[in-house]
């Protein structure tokens, strides 16, 4: 009787608070802001590393923005540049930046922010013999080649040879507060990759000892660590005395770790969590019946697609690869496999992301008639040869890929099989082999909140990540316009017009986009999700009693 | 005893050898199949070669007979022996986050420890309890109810015991218990709860270590009885009666040691297989312990932590042997080594 009284007592107070902060929040913004203060503990998986030049998935991201900030920051809601610790970025050329730094700030252990340390920091990740991870970000600064040494075999097991340079020829200090920044070739959209973590600054003690550094990191951001990592156990952090920016909301905040999120969700059923920025997939429904209100949901900018082996003469023409791809009706699978996780994709860009439009890909919705006719004027399929559907294994994908082979199957007349044994290494390294003998299951994430991370790393001709091997020297050159664009926003309209071009010849079919779906707790006063950078931990306010 | 104790020590030579050669070699069948686990790091994005080669080196997965397959890469498990056994300390190699394996146990093994001993106190003093009552009072319903009870424990597999458990006891019942403001923090924040809490390192692996107990508990209350009821009945418990003996001496003393010689060795054989439970029990708890680890590692191919636990966890289990054939001795002055 006692439990079903307080369930009750505790659902009238929650509908009461949110009847209240509905009415306040609009004409008051001191109040709208929330107050500082509490205690915020989240849910955390146990991070890589939590250095700026190595941790580059999410659990140390989210730990890392707390601990350091760097030259610009997102706007949580437009995912605008905004600067931070940088005065301004500027560049007449788009090659040849000049970035100027605010003064007064320092790293917990008393060393300045200065130019010095941001070059340290882009100089350590860059040099291939420290082997870390975010060496990859550095890829656009003069003199990257000469400090990553070349195989001297191809593939061969001999031991790398010692780079020729040490430090990245690219990166030249001009005062304390000042350094300029040499790219490989023009990128109007340099200023929005720097608020990336591995752009953030180390301070010379850091580097010094990189292992001390990372279980107990000397970070430059509104909080600091409090005693070192307990590795995967959790990592709690508090407010920074030497921080002189926007403090954050929290005076404390405790990353709980847990290695598997079906755990993690318990606990934050038992109360012990305040947020959870991700939820076991089995248990959307229920979640979302039970939070309602207090779950958060916006659409993410995580690309699943199917890649298209443009480089095999079975996918040559892009009628075929039309055809297949009219003959997915995504929604029914986003409904039928993933509980509405997910929404489907009609371009190529995440639709969060500025210059992003609906229906650029006018093949990727269902129409049989269509596709029966695309295929039959580019000469039919072979009959009796499969189409090879391949995933990676272990990961959940045979599952939706079936029900794209079915849909074609149904659609077309084409068996299929799937091929769905390979782990993901080896998967990995086919891809990058382009020895795929079908449509693949692939995913991307952006590294920036600008447009071309969608476009270029994944069709550009010889990109890194260009896994179908499409080429189109128009779209090349279109890429090119946009790189050198004046600013930011100037560079859209050659983006987009480089888009047009994959809508039209498919080098990979889109799929659909990530749905972020975050729980919080009652404690919680205002949650604030950041377009970009995604959890931002020091941004939640508590309630205060 | 001293000369039985050097033989047995002897042969743990073999055992352990073979053991590592093994896993040895099925981690690198595993990476000559399955692709360089360095690649996967990167994920969708493709690494420049430079560095991927510098991390793949760093890591130790740049032995050329790692790409081929079916070689028993002899070359790398030398290698590994020597920095195992003739390096001071012991190299076991690093995880895929540059971490040292002997940091790694280091780390977990108290949590672990603490969970073993929760359950093994727990299967040992319960279980042993309820096979003596059941035992001394064959047919009664205290018989019964540890009869029908163990068959119960037994016939759920430990994964499913926990998740209901996790589910019911630590979520649903515990919410209720944190409801009460007169129930201490102890009992509704630490012993009820989900999972492990680093608030509460000890409160919070109660639950999780009785999970693990839970199976071999039934275990020892059956043989404890079985085991009771066929000694009660032997002639030197009948003499020890017939000598005019307090009751309590004749249950406590004489026929309770005769009767535990098998329950000792199955609690002794039981480490072993609780090490095994418990790499379900801390995942499903989130006990951040040997067995977790060993799940994480050998889900992201991590050869180097797998071999290295693996290796100390075979060396519990043949130490605890080694000790429970000790214990026959103590407890049955008849056996005697030589």
């Amino acid at each position: 009787m006692r439990g079903k009284f307080l369930k009750v007592a505790v659902a009238a107070t929650a509908t009461a608070m949110l009847a209240t902060a509905c009415g306040g929040g609009g004409d008051d913004d001191s109040e709208s802001a929330g107050e500082a203060g509490g205690t915020l503990r989240v849910y955390a998986s146990e991070p890589a590393f939590l250095t700026p030049s190595g941790g580059d998935d999410e659990p140390s991201l989210y730990v890392i923005r707390q601990l350091y900030r760097g030259l610009v920051k997102y706007n949580a809601e437009t995912s605008a540049v905004e600067m931070d610790l940088a005065e301004s970025v500027e560049s007449t050329d788009q090659k040849l930046w000049t970035i100027k730094l605010k003064s007064g700030y320092v790293f917990d252990n008393g060393e300045p922010v200065n130019a010095d340390a941001f070059i340290r920091s882009w100089n350590y990740a860059a040099y291939a013999p420290n082997a870390q991870n975010n060496g990859y970000f550095m890829k656009r600064i003069a003199g990257i080649k000469d400090v990553q040494s070349e195989d001297p075999d191809g593939d061969g097991p001999q031991t790398a040879p010692e780079p020729k340079a040490k430090e990245l020829s690219g990166l030249k200090k001009v005062d304390d507060l000042t350094f300029t920044v040499e790219l490989d070739s023009a990128f109007s959209g340099f200023p929005t990759t720097i608020g990336y973590p591995g752009f953030f600054p180390m301070a010379q003690a850091c580097v010094d000892d990189i292992a001390a550094c990372n279980e107990k990191p000397i970070g430059n951001g509104p909080y600091k660590i409090d005693g070192s990592w307990q590795h995967n156990v959790g990592i709690n952090v508090v407010r920074s005395d030497s921080w002189k920016g926007e403090a954050g909301k929290p005076d404390r905040i405790e990353y709980r770790i847990f290695a598997d999120v079906d755990a993690g969700y318990s606990a934050f059923q038992a109360g012990e969590l305040d947020v959870m920025y991700t939820l076991p997939p089995a248990r959307y429904k229920e979640a979302k019946a039970q939070y309602g209100d207090r779950m958060y949901e916006q659409p993410g900018d995580s690309f699943t697609y199917v890649g298209m082996p443009v480089y095999d003469p079975a996918f040559e023409d892009k009628r075929i690869r039309q055809a297949l791809s009219l003959s997915i009706d995504r929604q029914s699978i986003i409904d039928a496999v993933f509980d509405g996780r997910f929404t489907p994709a009609s371009g190529f860009v995440a639709p969060t992301f500025e210059g992003a439009r609906e229906g650029v890909c006018k093949y990727c919705t269902k129409d049989v008639e269509k596709a029966k006719q695309l295929l039959a004027e580019a000469g039919g399929w072979p009959a009796g040869k499969k189409l090879t559907l391949w995933a990676n294994a272990g990961a959940g994908h045979d599952l939706w890929l079936q029900a794209v082979g079915d849909q074609i199957k149904e659609a077309l007349g084409i068996d299929y099989e799937l091929k769905v044994n390979l782990q993901f290494p080896e998967y990995l390294d086919t891809a990058d082999k382009k020895k795929f003998t079908g449509p693949f299951r692939l995913g991307w994430g952006p590294d920036y909140p600008f447009m071309e991370t969608y476009l270029y790393p994944l069709y550009g001709t010889g990109a890194g990540s260009n896994n179908s091997g499409y080429t189109n020297p128009e779209f090349d050159a279109l890429m090119k316009e946009g790189d050198a664009a004046e600013s930011i926003q100037a560079a859209i309209p050659s983006y987009q017009k480089g888009e047009d071009f994959l809508g039209e010849d498919l080098p990979v079919i889109p799929m659909w986009w990530s749905k972020v779906g975050a729980v919080y707790s009652e404690n919680v006063d205002q949650f604030v999700w950041n377009a970009v950078s995604d959890a931002d931990y020091g941004s939640i306010s508590l309630k205060q009693n | 005893m001293g000369r039985y104790v050097i033989r047995r020590l002897l042969q743990f030579i073999p055992t352990v050898l073979g053991t590592m050669f093994l896993l040895h070699y099925l981690t690198s069948l595993a990476i000559q199949f399955s692709g360089n686990p360095a690649r996967a790091l990167f994920g969708d994005r493709t690494p420049p070669p430079a560095l991927l080669k510098a991390i793949t080196e760093r890591l130790g997965y740049d032995d050329p007979c790692l790409s081929q397959r079916g070689n028993p890469c002899l070359g790398l498990f030398a290698d590994r022996l020597q920095n195992i056994f003739l390096t001071f300390p012991p190299d076991f190699g690093i995880n895929l986050r540059q971490r040292p394996v002997t940091e790694l146990v280091a780390d977990a093994l108290p949590f672990t420890l603490k969970l073993l001993v929760i359950a093994i106190l727990f299967e040992a003093i319960v279980g042993i309890a309820a096979g003596v009552l059941a035992g001394l009072r064959s047919g009664s319903f205290v018989d019964y109810l540890v009869k029908i009870s163990t068959v119960f424990v037994i016939s759920v597999p430990i994964f499913v015991l926990g998740l209901v458990i996790r589910e019911f006891v630590g979520v649903k019942f515990g919410n209720v218990l944190r409801g009460q403001d007169w129930i201490p923090d102890l009992i509704s924040v630490g012993v009820f709860t989900p999972g492990f809490k680093p608030d509460y390192p000890f409160a919070s692996l109660v639950i999780p270590g009785m999970v693990l107990g839970a199976t071999s508990l039934a275990v020892t209350a059956r043989l404890t009885r079985t085991s009771i009821m066929e000694n009660i009945r032997a002639d030197y418990v009948r003499t020890a009666k017939a000598k005019g003996l307090a009751t309590k001496r004749v249950i406590g003393v004489h026929t309770l040691r005769n009767s535990l010689i098998p329950v000792i060795t199955f609690l002794g054989v039981d480490i072993g297989a609780a090490m095994a439970g418990a790499v379900v029990t801390e995942s499903i708890f989130n006990v951040p312990g040997i067995g977790r680890l060993v799940t994480l590692a050998a889900r992201s191919g991590e050869s180097s932590v797998v071999i290295g636990v693996v290796t100390m966890l075979v060396l519990v289990v043949l130490l605890a042997n080694l000790l429970v054939d000790l214990l026959y001795a103590v407890l049955d002055p008849r056996i005697r080594y030589e």
